[in-house]
């Protein structure tokens, strides 16, 4: 049965501490000096497994399939939630827009309703007198 | 009329009961802070890295005083002129760029790496960059969904409504302008507990899918895709504390009575700017900043399950995720040597 990423990342972890602890240990072998370089050699070796120990097992948890399908989940859960904060902004759009075209309306109906009154008024300003 | 009643009640139940996704406003946009820094420090943590191998590089040529040769200062990019077409129109936003090969800077080389294409540390494989797009994506999509501005908007888009209907009423000299106006708020009240109440589904429903395992044995898909870039960063942090420390004992080895105080200063300094990198990355795991991740989205779906959510707890465990992930941006993203450390070990 293929590791888990939980079983990739907790061996590498494991094998880090284990490494950390050779490392601590040769680090205090230390005098101070140009004597010290075989312990310096001796380091480096150890930060080369540590490098190699944490690349692998990041590839490996790139590599896995549990990933690819942990990402399908996460896309396929953005897209849904997308979907429905995108309802009430659409929403919200419609109503402001009908909102505005309404206040045309309203200003064209008030300027319709003006020049009906001023054309009444003219009307009855222009109208022969005794005729009414 | 009955039918209308039970939609109001059932509304008016739904809005008492607490079923709105905006009481998850502040932490959901909280952990997406912290999701983009964490995001970040991946990116800055490469950069330094590579800016790590180029002082050690540095670093090595000084040491040996190395003849060097001048490389790939001639390669210039040169991009011919495309007018677009309809192919490219057609293209989506997310659809994947071609990205250039990586390619050595301009600089002064060994003789022996004057033809090597790429030196430094890879680029970021595309997995990684795939997965934090991912997560980001996803925290992005939470944060809409719980954002309370749109409901403010909404309100007001009502309101808005409601006055233009009940003016055009009034106008038209209908007798009910005030009463239709109302009557549109009321409709509105209505649809906007109707779209909160499906918000609130939504989140519940994509937290609960993207925290629970597919298959029993299986790791939650969230706690996947965040293991998956701290483990990615934690082998950055080790690329950058294997050099670096590497580099720290090579230069030690230097110190003692045969160099000038000059030079012994010049050192101990390279080596102390050196050192508290090392020692903020030896302090900052990654893996901490990925368990508070995790466990502040466990309790997010907690919280959105519960009737009366324990909205505290998620709050503490947010300010520790933030501590965390703001601790391991700094380190990853500090510089390890000084801008003239070049001219210093000499």
């Amino acid at each position: 049965m293929p590791a888990t990423i939980n079983d990739i990342a907790t061996e590498a972890n494991n094998t880090l501490i284990e490494l950390d602890t050779q490392a601590g240990v040769t680090s205090g072998l230390q005098t101070g000096g140009p004597g010290d370089a075989p312990i310096i050699a001796a380091l480096a070796k150890i930060h080369a497994k540590r490098k190699a120990v944490a690349d692998e097992a990041a590839k490996n948890i790139l590599a896995s399939a549990d990933l690819d399908t942990a990402l399908g989940i996460l896309t396929q859960a953005t897209k849904d939630l997308n979907t429905t904060a995108k309802v009430m902004t659409t929403v919200t759009g419609v109503m402001t827009n009908l909102a505005k075209y309404l206040g045309y309306g309203t200003d064209a109906l008030n300027g319709l309703k003006s020049v009906t009154t001023l054309a009444a008024a003219v009307a009855s300003a222009t109208k022969p007198a005794g005729k009414g | 009329m009955g039918s209308f009643r039970s939609i109001v009640a059932a509304l008016l139940l739904a809005t008492l009961s607490g079923c709105s996704p905006y009481g998850f406003s502040k932490q959901v946009s909280d952990i997406n802070g912290s999701v983009q820094a964490l995001n970040d420090s991946v990116t800055s943590g490469h950069k330094a890295l590579v800016d790590d191998q180029t002082a050690h590089y540095r670093r090595a040529l000084i040491a040996n005083r190395s003849n060097v040769v001048m490389a790939h200062c001639e390669a210039v990019l040169r991009v011919a002129r495309h007018v677009p077409t309809d192919a490219d129109l057609a293209k989506k936003d997310d659809d994947p760029v071609a990205k250039p090969p990586p390619r050595q800077p301009c600089d002064v080389y060994l003789l022996a790496d004057m033809n090597k294409s790429w030196l430094g540390p890879p680029p970021l494989p595309d997995k990684l960059t795939l997965s934090m797009k991912a997560l980001t994506d996803y925290m992005g999509a939470l944060a809409a969904v719980t954002n309370a501005t749109d409901r403010d908007n909404y309100n007001a888009a009502v309101t808005k409504l409601g006055t233009a209907v009940s003016g055009i009423m009034t106008a038209a000299g209908g007798p009910a302008g005030a009463a239709v106006g109302a009557g549109i708020n009321l409709f509105g009240w209505l649809l906007g507990n109707a779209l909160d109440i499906q918000r609130f589904e939504s989140l519940k429903a994509a937290v609960n899918k993207v925290g629970t395992p597919p298959k029993p044995g299986d790791g939650r898909p969230f706690d996947d895709v965040v293991q998956a870039i701290a483990s990615s960063i934690l082998a950055l942090a080790e690329d950058r504390r294997s050099a670096l420390t590497d580099d720290i004992g090579s230069l030690k080895l230097t110190l003692g009575h045969g160099v000038s105080e000059e030079v012994y200063r010049a050192r101990l300094a390279d080596i102390q700017s050196m050192a508290a990198v090392v020692e903020s990355l030896n302090t900052a795991d990654p893996q901490s900043a990925a368990n508070a991740l995790m466990l502040a989205h466990a309790k997010l779906v907690k919280a959105v399950n519960e009737y009366q959510p324990d909205l505290a707890s998620l709050i503490t465990t947010i300010g520790t995720l933030k501590d965390q992930v703001s601790a391991l941006q700094t380190a990853l993203a500090a510089a390890s040597a000084p801008a003239s450390s070049s001219k210093k070990g000499s």
